[in-house]
């Protein structure tokens, strides 16, 4: 059973990470990482065992139709305090930390208020319902029977424009849901930190105020305020309900405590979860294990309200001062104890699972959301926020190794050598996170885009994967489809085919003319920027009206009770009109093709007229059948983004320059900017078979380019450092909101103090460039699998063996096999 | 200013290169060299003329180069349908090289000026300011082309770039003094203290190599020796205690060792090039066996390391 020193040493040298962590973690954390269920659908479909949550929905929907004649926010409220005072609650053994969404630890939920099409297919997805499944087939028509034709989306149906929802529900264009059903949300930290009690104390006064002004002198200044009374009620309904959630874990503890527990010391820990949940989320945290409880509380609770598919949070910057106070300072807990509670948070956190439809399923392989934690950063003063939490965090993401949530770092010059380093081991051990962002970089960029005061720029979080957003008062963005997802490959697409959609055969984006009378570059491109202009348009205009719609359609009384800003005025958090400053981008999934597609066009048709455009397109709309050669021209022959080469890279900034201009002349619900943000999450994937033939030799169905910024798989002939030095000439406070960089190094070569010297001058050289994002992955076992099959597409895969680096497409079958075996990663 | 015409024959530049010296490198790889280790692993430096070099990954079997081959040398390998050069028959024409849209037929050795090589690595002057890397240069021998490899350096350090040159010493000394004065590190190779070993391995003897790798160290520029671990060549104990001597004796220059194992996946590469090659293939020097190794040369340098 005991583990030597020495083995350790041996699955270090090794790097069998996987081994190291399970070999060196505590007890506690080895049972509670190997006890948590996997909710993230792995190719498409649910781990075995995992099965839909039924009563959650029951109840909810049991309390809302009882509340028919109350208005959205109440009703739901009610609802929602019926599924947390009556929903069915567990402890983990060993477990310190409580609160699950979901009735049973292998369930994982879904929203039947949030749209028909999701609850259909939860009706025919094979192997999560509940045994006997005739017996939930029944439960899920009668929800469904009841819920049919009556959710948040097709209430929002009957009022876009008819044309508009056609194409954007085609698929073909965009990606999301624009309600708050499917969505994510800034929380306000400080506000929600003050304890629910508080806040329920300061909506009383709020309503005594307002209840005196309506007994006063009429005006028209009355009227709205009628509407705010039921809004304050479920608000204060919401935070009752969760503060009674709580106390029913207490109640749990103290029975097992009291009537079952043996052993005397997990009684005293179970007593310790009964006091903590007697004071958490009612009153502020004092300890740690408060501090941390708190936090899981308003995630879980909040997720009883709506799918949320991201977590901005700052847990580093929340928890740290109890840290300090339980570890450094009163030293009332070792600093072990704290990494269980540490590690049992992301434990807890990963438990979350949410039903995702086929689509979401495809875009976000193997994780519930993107729950990215921002960790690192600066004070509202400008001093470094690193504290001895933020690498502790880092020290126990190596010990309990998940997948999600991850890591996102805001880096800066200040930044101490000690937490690179501990930043470098987690990137070395293959977690692939945490991310680095660029952190004056996106204060500078937030104050430009969006106007945020410096001192709300500084306390950004990560909105979801990419995006900045201060947790602030005025600065937190309620709404995830505020912003919209676009497919960018298509915008070159119609520039070739005059806005007409082979795949899906209809017309989609405007006439922009036959490319085949386009007589320069230029006026190709010209026709380009329309199909762009057009593109986001019709996103962003669609977006914004579910936006405006989505107090009244869907409703968010949990949200608004966690807003300072909804709070003090009596509105829904999604409520455009209550301060919000506004914080919208466009993600632009598959953006680098339109680089790469337009390098290809100007060089062989324009420049060198090697081909005409008749033929282009004619092989295009042949998926380059018979024209093998030509497509591999189109591929090798024509500048590719990534390579350092001005040619292409001048294209992409004109691109993103082009695109910024227009980010500037289109406004958000709250009429400020909107900049796109180049990222692609596994859109790219799911794409593929949307997008069709491109002229940078990209067949249908071929995967698109796996990141934001970068270059496609096996075109970055250069190496990393050229990647880099292209990624650079791109500005990035001006040219968009961020921009996701993949950079893939080899394990062995960053192995020593040798390798941590080399990465950070990498980091410094990234800093140098003024670039705003980078993401490390260590070659993994998934990627050397693809590069067996598909050696084409890797071949700059690096692999160290034996004292020397090779490609890896370069060696021997059997030696891949065995490099695999080696380098195979442990994350769940 | 004028600028320096002087040619190279150039078969890869290879950028973010971390083993070949200090930071990171721009790797500039010279075609041709002066000795034929039988154990080589970039095969397609050794001759200096350009030359067709299959890489069978990339090729879909289209065919294309066997309809323009003049002299019939390309042949389709029925199991595989791809390509093999008859190197007795290839004239070395090129038309299949162009013929080839897929990458699969490579044309070895590029003829490059110094400033269209000086282009390339200007472009990473940044990552050699923040890692304390550089420009090495390495082979084939880059001495066997010491005029560029002056020329070169030259141009490097009047842009304040560090200079490296991985060198096997088989070349004459006077083109040495050529190089030497622009020069900031020697990467020197040591393959066998036994002269008659070494011809019988790499076609020369080993006495110039070893009075070269005295004068170098005389003149006190920073050196750090590469020595290939080849089991069944040098791996001996006898050749490991003469090496340890001589490294002694070149004194203070010296600033480390690298230990350089064998590796065993150039195999394919000969197969590709259509050449035999002597040792295992598929199986590498484990550790264990080149953990004994080190303790040899404890106290010949300041640092010893395995891989370099």
């Amino acid at each position: 059973m005991a583990t030597t020193a020495k083995e350790i040493k041996e699955f270090e040298e090794k790097q069998e990470w996987w081994w190291v962590a399970e070999k060196t973690r505590s007890s506690r954390l080895d049972y509670l990482r190997k006890a948590v269920w996997k909710k993230g659908a792995l190719g498409g479909n649910y781990a075995p065992g995992i099965e839909i949550d039924l009563e959650f929905p029951e109840l909810y929907t049991e309390t809302w139709q009882e509340n028919e004649g109350d208005p959205i926010m109440l009703r739901k409220a009610k609802s929602i305090g019926n599924v947390l005072e009556n929903l069915p609650i567990f402890i983990t053994d060993q477990s310190q930390i409580v609160g699950c969404v979901g009735s049973a630890p292998h369930n994982i939920v879904s929203y039947w208020q949030g749209a028909s099409m999701i609850n259909e297919e939860i009706y025919n997805e094979q192997g999560i319902l509940p045994q006997p499944e005739e017996k939930s087939l029944e439960r899920l028509a009668a929800l469904n029977e009841y819920w049919g034709g009556n959710t948040a989306l097709d209430e929002l149906a009957k009022v876009l424009d008819p044309e508009d929802a056609v194409k954007f529900m085609s698929g073909a264009i965009g990606w999301g849901t624009p309600s708050s059903a499917v969505g994510y949300a800034t929380k306000d930290f400080r506000h929600i930190g003050k304890g629910f009690e508080n806040i329920i104390e300061e909506i009383d006064e709020n309503m005594e105020r307002t209840d005196k002004l309506l007994r006063g002198n009429p005006s028209p200044d009355l009227l709205p305020l009628y509407d705010k009374l039921p809004r304050w009620e479920a608000m204060q309904e919401v935070l009752d309900a969760a503060i009674e959630y709580a106390a029913r874990y207490a109640r749990l503890a103290r029975i097992i405590a009291e009537n079952f527990e043996t052993d005397p010391k997990r009684k005293e820990e179970l007593l310790r979860i009964a006091e903590t949940c007697e004071r958490v989320p009612a009153q502020p945290p004092r300890t740690l294990q408060e501090s941390i409880q708190y936090d899981h509380f308003v995630q879980v609770v909040v997720r009883y309200e709506t799918y949320e598919g991201a977590m901005p949070h700052r847990p580093d910057y929340l928890h740290g001062p109890f840290f300090d106070k339980d570890v450094n300072i009163n030293k009332s807990i070792t600093r072990d104890d704290a990494l269980d509670l540490l590690g049992e948070h992301l434990i807890r956190t990963y438990e979350i699972g949410i039903f995702s439809p086929r689509w979401t399923r495809e875009g976000l392989q193997g994780i519930t959301g993107t729950w990215v934690w921002t960790m690192g950063g600066v004070n509202e003063d400008g001093t470094d926020a690193c504290n001895d939490c933020t690498t502790a965090y880092m020290q126990v993401a190596r010990l309990v190794r998940i997948a999600n949530p991850t890591f996102s770092f805001r880096w800066h010059p200040k930044v101490k050598d000690e937490l690179m380093r501990e930043i470098f081991e987690c990137i070395r051990h293959g977690l692939g996170y945490p991310s680095l962002r660029n952190d004056p970089i996106l204060v500078e960029n937030a104050m430009y885009w969006h106007g945020h005061p410096l001192r709300e720029a500084r306390q950004w979080v990560t909105q979801s994967c990419m995006s900045p957003c201060p947790p602030t008062k005025y600065g937190c963005q309620p709404f995830r489809m505020a912003s919209a997802t676009a497919n960018c490959a298509k915008i070159v697409e119609y520039t070739l085919h005059n806005g007409y959609d082979n795949v899906v055969n209809m017309q989609m984006g405007p006439k922009t003319g036959n490319a085949v009378d386009f007589k320069t570059y230029d006026e190709f491109f010209e026709a380009w920027t329309k199909q762009m202009k057009w593109l986001l348009n019709i996103l962003v205009r669609t977006v914004a009206l579910g936006r405006a719609k989505d107090p009244e359609f869907f409703s968010r009384p949990i949200l608004s009770a966690y807003y300072e800003r909804a709070v003090e005025t009596g509105t829904d958090a999604v409520d455009y009109t209550n301060g919000e400053r506004g914080n919208a981008w466009v993600t632009a999934f598959t953006w680098v093709e339109n680089a790469d597609s337009l390098a290809a066009v100007k060089k062989l048709i324009y420049d060198d007229k090697k081909y005409t455009m008749a033929e282009l397109i004619e092989a295009l709309k042949n998926n380059w059948d018979g024209k093998e050669e030509m497509r591999l021209d189109f591929v090798n022959n024509a500048p590719k983004w990534g390579n350092d080469d001005d040619y292409v890279d001048d294209i992409m900034v004109q691109c993103l320059k082009t695109t910024a201009a227009h980010g500037k002349e289109i406004k958000c619900v709250c009429g400020n900017n909107i900049p796109i943000l180049p990222e692609n999450v596994s859109g790219n994937i799911h794409y593929a078979n949307v997008v069709s033939a491109l002229p940078n030799g990209r067949r249908l169905g071929d995967a698109l380019y796996d990141g934001g910024i970068s270059p496609g798989p096996g075109l970055d002939k250069k190496g990393p450092t050229a990647v880099l030095k292209s990624c650079g000439k791109i500005d990035h406070v001006l040219d968009g909101r961020a921009f996701l960089l993949n950079q893939r190094l080899s394990p062995t070569q960053l192995a020593g103090e040798k390798g941590y010297q080399l990465w950070k001058s990498y980091v410094k050289s990234w800093d140098d460039l003024g670039m705003d994002h980078v993401q490390f992955n260590m070659v993994d076992d998934s990627t050397l699998r693809a590069a067996q099959k598909d050696p084409e597409k890797y071949q700059e895969v690096i692999v160290r063996v034996a004292g020397y680096s090779a490609h890896f497409v370069d060696i021997s079958r059997k030696t891949q096999d065995n490099i695999i075996q080696r380098t195979v990663q442990g994350l769940g | 200013m004028a600028k320096e015409y002087v040619f190279g024959i150039i078969n890869d530049i290879q950028k973010m290169s971390m083993n070949d010296g200090p930071g990171y490198r721009t790797t500039v790889f010279l075609k041709g060299c002066t000795l034929n280790c039988e154990w080589c692993h970039n095969p397609e430096g050794k001759n200096r003329y350009p030359e067709i070099i299959p890489f069978i990954s990339n090729c879909t079997g289209c065919g294309e180069c066997l309809k323009v081959c003049p002299t019939d040398a390309i042949s389709l390998d029925r199991e595989t349908s791809t390509p093999h050069i008859d190197r007795r028959l290839c004239i070395t024409c090129l038309q299949c090289v162009n013929a080839c849209q897929s990458d699969a037929l490579i044309k070895w050795g590029k003829i490059m000026s110094v400033d269209q090589v000086m282009e390339e690595v200007l472009k990473d002057k940044l990552f050699y300011t923040n890692s304390k890397g550089g420009l090495t240069v390495s082979g084939g021998e880059p001495m066997a082309q010491p005029n560029f490899v002056k020329a070169l350096f030259k141009a490097a350090k009047k842009e304040n770039i560090n200079t490296a040159l991985d060198t096997c010493g088989q070349a004459p000394w006077d083109d040495y003094e050529k190089v030497l004065p622009h020069t900031d590190l020697v990467l020197f190779d040591l393959k066998n203290m036994d002269t008659r070993k070494h011809y019988s391995y790499a076609g020369l003897g080993n006495k110039l190599i070893l009075e070269n790798a005295e004068k170098i160290a005389e003149k006190e520029i920073n050196m750090r020796i590469r020595i290939p671990v080849i089991p069944g060549s040098n791996d001996t104990k006898e050749n490991w205690e003469k090496t340890a001597e001589f490294i002694k004796k070149l004194g203070k220059a010296v600033q480390g060792i690298d230990l350089l194992p064998y590796h065993p996946y150039v195999g394919g590469k000969y197969k590709a090039f259509g050449m035999d090659y002597p040792y295992p293939v598929g199986e590498g020097l484990e550790d264990e066996l080149i953990e004994p190794i080190i303790k040899y040369f404890i106290e010949s340098a300041p640092e010893v390391s395995v891989g370099g």
